[in-house]
Parts: C-alpha cells; structure tokens; sequence
C-alpha cells in the first residue's frame, strides 16, 4: 500500500474526482485510496449528494418549445446575406443613441481640430512669409496685449531661432510705420513667452482691419507688416511695416 | 433522426427539421453548412443554455430570447471564422455575456425560481418532502457568492472546469475553488 493509499484525500481532490476532472495516474490512486477509507469515501458520497440535489433543481426548467421559431430566425438570417461582422466592425452602425452622438462629436471634434490647423489664415500669402529680422516679443508686443491686471515685465524667454537673429530693437524703431494693433480675436491673456513674431506681405486693405484708410485705387498695392501670433497659430497682432 | 458529428465532436442528433434545413448554395451538408450545424447545437444544447440563464436570475421569455441570440451569435460567428473549436463553451459564454448585460440593464427577475414539477405518480410524502429540499436548496444557492453561483450552475449543465473557465473568464483553479467552496456550503446547509 502506497503512502497516497493510507493519507486521507482532501476535499478538492474527492470533488474533482467525482467531476472526473483529475489526471488518469491521479484519479486511479484515488479510486485505489477509496477503495480502503471509509470516511473518504462518505465524504465522497455527500458531495454526490449534493451534485445530485442542484441537479434536481434544473429538472423541472424547460425551455419553450422554440424551435422552429429558431429556424425561422436562422432562414431570416441567412437569407439577410448581411456582411461579415469582421469585415464591418471598425465602422459598423451604433446601437444606441448616446453611441450615435458619440460618433458624431467625435467627428465634429477631428473636423474642427482639422480646420484650425490646416486652414490658411485670410490675406497671408504664404509663400511670402519671411522671418522678421527683430525677434525679441516683448518691445514689440503693445501694452492692450498684456493682462492689465498685472504690470507688464520684460520677457526674457526668446524663442530658440529668433535668438539666433541681429540684434533686433533699431529695426524695429526704423521700420515700424504703425504701432501694434489688436486684432478682433487678439486674448489678452495671451502668453508672451509663446508668441512669435512673423513678417507677411498682404494687400494694402488690410490696414481697414486696423480702421485705417486706404485709397480705392490702391487697394491691391501689396505692403508688409508684422504679426504676432500666440502658440496656437492665431494672429493676435498687426503692425505695418515700412 | 440522423447522427452526425458536429464541428467540436459533438455527437448531435439531427432532427427531420433541421435536416430539412437546405443552405442557399444547395448544399445538405451539415458538417459544413453553419445554418445547419447551428441549428443542430441550438436543438442539442437550448435547454442547458435556457436553464443556466434562468438560473442567473432573467425572466423565463428574456431568457429564452436571450439564447436564441446566443445561437445566432453562433451562425454568424461560424459563417464568418468557419468552424471552431468547443463550441458548446462558445455558446455558454455568449449567452453569459448577454445575461450580464441584460442583468446590469433590467435588473434580476423579482419572482422566484420556476418550481420543479413534482411526481404525479410518487407518495405525497416524498414528494412534499424533495420539495422542501428543493426550496432549501434554491435558497442556500441564492446565498452564495455570485461567482459560485455561476460555476456551480454550468457545472450542474455538465460544462468541463475547463469550459467554465473560458465562459466566466476565469482560471481553471478559480473555477475548481469556487465549485468546492460552494459544495461545501450547501453541504453545510443540507446537515441543518
């Protein structure tokens, strides 16, 4: 008699016997030990009983008769010809309400972010922007531009390719034919260390932007001007250049 | 009635209405043609499935609608991957899915577990005491835990450790500690 044949088996063991869920060597060594202990044996026989007594309670829970309606709906089914789960589930049709308008903010949502980066902004050719030769933002930047609230101090933060550029205050005095000014979206909260200061040429209408006047028959006249634009790429200020 | 070995060796019965089940290319094939092999596993295993839902606690319509749609699942999912392995488990573990969600929505049936049918033809005496037993017995299951519930009932529909783990989600010794655990409460509560 092996050692297995005369240690008592533990609970875990007996149940998963009794569900035949042992390995064949191990359930055999069982069979063998219960052949010689009674009270595993009557551990076991209560757990059968206990099986039996669930048992008896799915006895009585029978299904309506389904079947052909089954069928019904497996012919329905078939003949639909739908398209593969597989093939349609990245874009398949939403369920429910809430999913529905998920989707369609989502959507929204990537159009509007999609506009506002690659969308041009009016009257600036491209092409025709120049890196302005005076890149310090603070002596540039009009007071309207800085929250009132507190006083104004000198950036000292310099974006990293206009550091590289010429001194830039004389220029700016020579060239500067106006002041800055506020554009109708400007923020005046807007961050200085995050500004940037580009040179664009535009149409001589845009000084109207500007309520300055222009001659009707030089409205096409192209003229310079620095803008300034906040991080997020808007302009937030116009000054014309000489 | 014609014998045939479905898809995960599941012997199944075929019964003249399934056979009469024609699939759109003509074929009568049933080891190949999914209408049919669905049809055939839905014939074989509706009853098991049905009881495990009632068993979670949906109303007996919900739960017969429930898996019908885990048996269409089963069409769709056998026409689009062809045939797959163990799908007794497959079916179980959609309806569980449907169940859950169907629970987390409506809420559990408010009436009690359908009652078995007693023996007509047995003494009056057994046959009131087996009902005391029952409704001993489906009281002591309410109280369990909610994941021994769930393995003990597929284990009571004949599902390997094995299946009910992949059905629930869980380890097989997860499922092997949760059946012994609830054994041996009702055990416990049958001695009372």
């Amino acid at each position: 008699m092996s050692n297995f044949d005369r240690k008592c088996v533990g609970d875990g063991v007996l149940l998963r016997a009794l569900d035949q869920e042992l390995a064949p060597r191990q359930a055999r060594l069982v069979n063998l030990h219960l052949d010689h202990c009674e009270s595993c044996r009557a551990r076991m026989e209560a757990m059968r009983r206990v099986t039996s007594q669930v048992g008896e309670l799915k006895e009585g829970v029978l299904p309506p008769d389904d079947v052909r309606a089954f069928l019904a709906r497996l012919e329905w089914e078939a003949a639909s010809k739908q398209p593969e789960l597989s093939k349609t589930r990245w874009f398949a049709t939403p369920r429910t309400l809430w999913q529905q308008a998920a989707w369609c903010g989502a959507v929204m949502l990537l159009i509007l972010v999609g506009v506002r980066i690659w969308a041009p902004h009016p009257h600036t050719t491209v092409s025709q922007i120049t890196r302005p030769p005076l890149m310090t933002v603070a002596p540039l930047v009009p007071k309207q531009l800085v929250a009132s609230t507190r006083p104004a101090k000198p950036v000292r933060r310099v974006h990293r390719w206009v550091k590289k550029q010429a001194p830039p205050a004389a220029v700016a005095s020579e060239e500067a034919a106006t002041p800055f000014f506020p554009l109708p979206f400007s923020d005046a909260a807007l961050p200085l260390d995050q500004a940037s200061v580009i040179r664009v040429e535009l149409p001589r209408s845009a000084l109207e932007w500007t309520g300055l006047p222009v001659e009707e028959n030089r409205r096409e006249e192209r003229i310079r001007a620095d803008l300034v634009l906040g991080a997020d790429g808007l302009a937030r200020a116009i000054r014309f250049v000489r | 009635m014609q014998r045939i070995l479905a898809a995960d060796g599941l012997s199944l019965e075929a019964p003249e209405s399934v056979l009469e089940l024609e699939s759109p290319n003509g074929s009568r094939d049933a080891e190949t043609d999914p209408r049919r092999i669905a049809a055939l596993i839905f014939e074989q295993q509706r009853a098991p499935v049905y009881r495990y839902l009632v068993s979670l606690g949906l109303r007996p319509a919900v739960a017969s609608e429930m898996a019908q749609e885990a048996f269409l699942r089963l069409y769709r999912h056998l026409r689009s991957k062809g045939r797959g392995e163990n799908l007794r488990g497959w079916v179980f573990r959609v309806a569980h899915n449907l169940a859950v969600n169907e629970l987390k929505r409506r809420g559990p049936a408010d009436t009690e577990p359908p009652e078995t049918e007693a023996d007509p033809g047995g003494d009056p005496e057994q046959a009131l005491l087996r009902k005391e037993r029952i409704r001993r017995m489906q009281t002591a299951i309410r109280e369990l835990p909610r994941r021994q519930q769930e393995c003990l009932h597929l284990r009571a529909e004949g599902l390997r450790y094995r299946e009910i783990a992949d059905v629930l989600g869980i380890g097989v010794s997860s499922v092997a500690e949760s059946v012994q655990r609830a054994m041996e409460t009702l055990a416990r509560s049958c001695h009372e």
